[in-house]
């Protein structure tokens, strides 16, 4: 039997990247993110709304069929849903500075983008890898629960007409959680790079959401004009609604029928988004080494 | 005495970072030794106030440092961290720092600009301390704690990030300071640094403090563990024959090719007289000899086993 | 000359000036003050707007509407609120993320000393930039109806402005507090503020009374403008008096609350 040497032995292997190069950036800011037990219990208070919503669910599944006037409150349609995602992005909103204001800034203040950006990873691959925290963490409090209050009406009380003319809802609900979830997400990576204080990138983030829609009620307070509500980000973003639920985003409190064409609204949040994009780019690109 | 920790104890949860300390610490410079998570920056975040004893009382100048800004009056404290306010240049901080001990603006300035000059620092003085290399801003961190001329000085890891000539720098003016009757604790783990300093050292490792006193006393007092010396001569074969006749002598390992031979000794200062003695009625030429335990990472190295 | 300095040392009140002065100068050289700068004009801009606009079509809002309308909208839910919230809370944080909370505490400055300091300067930035913003749309926009409605309504600016100085008082002190207590101030702050203040304002029962905003509306002599289901609720205001002493005596309380926290609390080197 041999004797082996006991000093180091170099790895004879094949060195192989994971599959998704920026996954390992995503799973250790998840698992570090979790770790903080008030966050968990602020996860874990984000699933209120699903409960309360379940149990609207399950009374109004109970409800005999041939009650006519089977309130409103407790009929599951496409606004049910649209109302649960409505609720839940009042959540985003905290979510989205828990888990992404300290994301870039921490780096540049603890010099380890360039620990990052010296393996074998992009510039594009830091990125998608910071973005994929965040969204993941807005994207567990909007499509996870909303779709498994989906599976739970069907599940409960299975009623094929039913399916069928709801389940254009799945992908809708995919479609706004996915776009409002990308949206806050790039929006606060963009300050958190600009900035290197978080205190500033979460005020900021809040700054400019409450400021735009500040001003734009302002504005159309004054000239009456529809587009001037697009000033405001909020509204934008709440006029994604009207692109996924069609009719049934009327019902939604903050949505506002006086908007022009929401697909403005989508344009100008691509707009948002590529513009955040390219500043983050450019931020991360410079690595500032001494100042 | 000026320092003193009555059977302190300090914990943070189920991790304990002093663990019943008694010391009375003396004028002149103590050197406060250990490697990291030792207990070190536990012991001096006690004495400066910033943290209470979960067990055991501290007394500085007779006084609670815990909430006592009075006694800040008489200490000067260098933190380990690069902590600096990024927009102030080197005079402005040093103005702030001795105005808020009573200075006037006006003196306040002088005694900055005299302070930075002490420091070599006079020429970057309109420069904001962001700007300032490593050592640097040691300095000024050294300055802050100098200006208004405290009684006692607290030095946390002073030499990080110094080059070797700042850290001789460093370890002068230390030892100036001392001669001029302040008392200085200096807090590091690198042992020879703070041997060049003092030769009173306070040697703490998980929370407890190993041994205090001269580095030589303490070696004396490790019975257990034997003085190795090592010889280098011309005729150690014969120098060793001589030797193995005194009953303190354990072991002598002899290297004819380098010509010199290895002594193990278990009282030392009867071994250094004897090899006196049989050097010199024997007539052996001696080029060197060198005890590679006399010195604080042998002591430390055998108090930790 | 050490002891000649010695035996001049002043009294802690002078130290606490010393702090508020260096706390103010280097507040004002950063970057974060221009951008705050920017969003406490934005009332001038957009009163201004209403100028430029006005000239081009009849409106039908008179001035004053408008300017009760931005101060409802912009200002006390806005502005005032996110001012306090940063300024408040980054006085003492940045201290502490700088690491240099250790040069303060290392100096004969009492912890009251201290704070008060600390609070004095964030309620000084706070107070500027809000009654910039309030006086300066104020004089375009009643110069728009007629220059003599300056005058005219110099007692509501003084009562809006009173509102945004008590306001800045209690906020700038809760914040400070929590910058004191808590790990992350602002996140606190903005839940505090933006979530539960901008709700349990709407609840016509007592548990509106745990609200700074109750007490600063009861005195705000304009409408403020909230969500259209709660305003449905319609609750009563307090009396001016009433909400008055309850901001200064809420404003102590965040204050000794304060001290007597960071008396207690370690600020341990790591």
């Amino acid at each position: 039997m041999p004797i082996f040497e006991q000093t180091y032995r170099k790895w004879e292997g094949t060195l192989r990247t994971a599959g998704i190069r920026w996954f390992p950036i995503t799973k250790m800011g998840i698992k570090q993110t979790f770790k903080k037990k008030r966050f968990l219990l602020f996860f874990i208070g984000c699933q209120v709304p699903f409960l309360v919503f379940a149990i609207r669910l399950i009374i109004g599944a109970l409800v005999p069929e041939n009650m006519e006037n089977t309130a409103e409150f407790l009929q599951v349609n496409p606004s049910f849903f649209a109302h649960f995602l409505w609720i839940q992005t009042t959540f985003i909103f905290i979510m989205t500075i828990w888990s992404g204001a300290n994301l870039i800034n921490g780096d540049y203040q603890s010099n380890a983008l360039q620990l990052y950006l010296s393996k074998p990873l992009t510039q594009l691959d830091y990125i998608l890898g910071k973005l994929s925290i965040v969204v993941f963490f807005n994207l567990a409090i909007t499509i996870v629960p909303a779709i498994l209050l989906f599976i739970l009406r069907v599940l409960i009380k299975y009623d094929k007409s039913w399916f069928v003319q709801n389940l254009w809802v799945i992908p809708a609900i995919l479609g706004i959680s996915l776009a409002i979830s990308v949206i806050h997400s790039l929006f606060i990576l963009c300050l958190s790079a600009i900035t290197t204080n978080s205190r500033f990138s979460t005020i900021t983030y809040f700054i400019i959401l409450v400021f735009t829609d500040g001003v734009a009620d302002l504005l159309y307070h004054l000239r009456r004009v529809g587009a001037l509500l697009n000033i405001s980000i909020s509204n934008n973003i709440y006029s994604l609604f009207g692109i996924f639920f069609g009719k049934h985003a009327a019902k939604i409190p903050d949505y506002s029928e006086n908007m022009a064409d929401p697909y403005y609204g989508a344009a100008i949040l691509i707009v948002l988004c590529i513009c955040c994009y390219f500043v983050i780019k450019k931020r991360v690109g410079r690595i500032e080494v001494i100042q | 005495m000026l320092i003193n920790f009555e059977n302190v104890s300090r914990w943070y949860g189920e991790v304990i970072a002093l663990n019943d300390i008694s010391i009375n610490i003396p004028p002149g410079v103590t050197g406060l030794l250990g490697p990291n998570g030792a207990g070190k920056s536990t012991f001096l975040n006690l004495v400066t106030g910033r943290l209470k004893p979960s067990k055991g009382k501290v007394r500085v100048l007779g006084e609670d440092p815990r909430n006592n800004y009075k006694l800040t009056r008489f200490y000067g404290f260098v933190p380990e961290q690069d902590a600096y306010y990024e927009k102030l240049s080197g005079l402005d901080f040093m103005t702030y720092m001795a105005q808020l001990h009573g200075f006037e603006r006006k003196a306040a300035k002088r005694a900055s600009m005299e302070i930075l000059e002490r420091h070599n620092l006079i020429t970057h003085m309109n420069k904001p301390v962001a700007a300032y290399s490593k050592g640097m801003r040691q300095r000024i961190k050294l300055a802050q704690a100098l200006i208004h001329d405290p009684e006692i000085l607290y030095l946390d890891e002073p030499m990080n990030g110094m080059d070797p000539v700042g850290r001789n720098e460093t370890i002068d003016f230390v030892k100036k300071l001392s001669s001029a009757g302040k008392t200085i604790i200096v807090s590091s783990h690198i042992l020879h640094e703070v041997e060049a300093m003092t030769q009173q050292i306070i040697l703490m490792h998980n929370g407890k403090i190993l041994a205090e006193g001269i580095v030589q006393e303490i070696r004396g007092l490790i019975d257990e563990y034997p003085h190795n010396v090592i010889i280098h001569t011309d005729r150690p074969r014969e120098m060793a024959s001589h030797l193995l006749g005194y009953d303190d002598v354990i072991d002598i390992n002899i290297d004819d090719k380098q010509n010199h031979l290895k002594v193990q000794s278990k009282e030392p200062e009867k071994f250094y007289q004897n090899l006196v003695a049989v050097i010199v009625e024997n007539g052996f030429n001696v080029t060197y000899i060198d005890s590679p335990d006399d010195n604080l990472q042998s002591v430390f190295k055998y108090l930790v086993k | 000359m050490l002891e000649a300095v010695r035996l001049s040392h002043k009294k802690q009140l002078n130290t606490a000036f010393i702090i508020f002065r260096m706390t103010v100068n280097n507040i004002i050289k950063t970057r974060r003050t221009l951008f705050m700068f920017l969003i406490s004009s934005s009332t001038l801009l957009v009163a201004l707007l209403y100028l430029v606009l006005r000239e081009s079509d009849n409106m039908g809002i008179s001035g004053y509407a408008f300017f009760a309308y931005i101060m409802g909208t912009l200002q006390i839910r806005g502005i005032l609120l996110l001012l306090s919230v940063f300024y408040g809370s980054t006085v003492f944080s940045d201290e502490l993320d700088r690491k240099t909370l250790v040069y303060l505490q290392s100096r004969p400055v009492s912890g009251w000393s201290l704070l008060l300091a600390k609070y004095f300067s964030a309620f000084a930035i706070t107070a500027i930039f809000l009654v910039f913003s309030t006086a300066a749309p104020y004089l375009v926009l009643m110069a728009a109806d007629s220059p003599a409605d300056i005058i005219k309504n110099l007692d509501i600016l003084g009562i809006d402005l009173l509102v945004m100085l008590l306001g800045a008082a209690a906020y700038c002190a809760l914040m400070l507090m929590a910058s004191i207590l808590l790990k992350k101030p602002v996140l606190w702050g903005l839940t505090f503020t933006l979530l539960w203040e901008n709700t349990v304002v709407n609840i016509p029962a007592l548990i509106n009374k745990f609200t700074l905003l109750h007490w600063l509306q009861s005195i705000f002599p304009h409408p403020a403008a909230t969500n259209k289901f709660l305003s449905l609720l319609n609750p009563k205001p307090s009396s001016v008096q009433t909400s008055i002493t309850m901001l200064l005596i809420l404003t102590v309380i965040f204050i000794l609350i304060s001290g007597f926290a960071y008396r207690k609390k370690e600020f341990k080197l790591n």
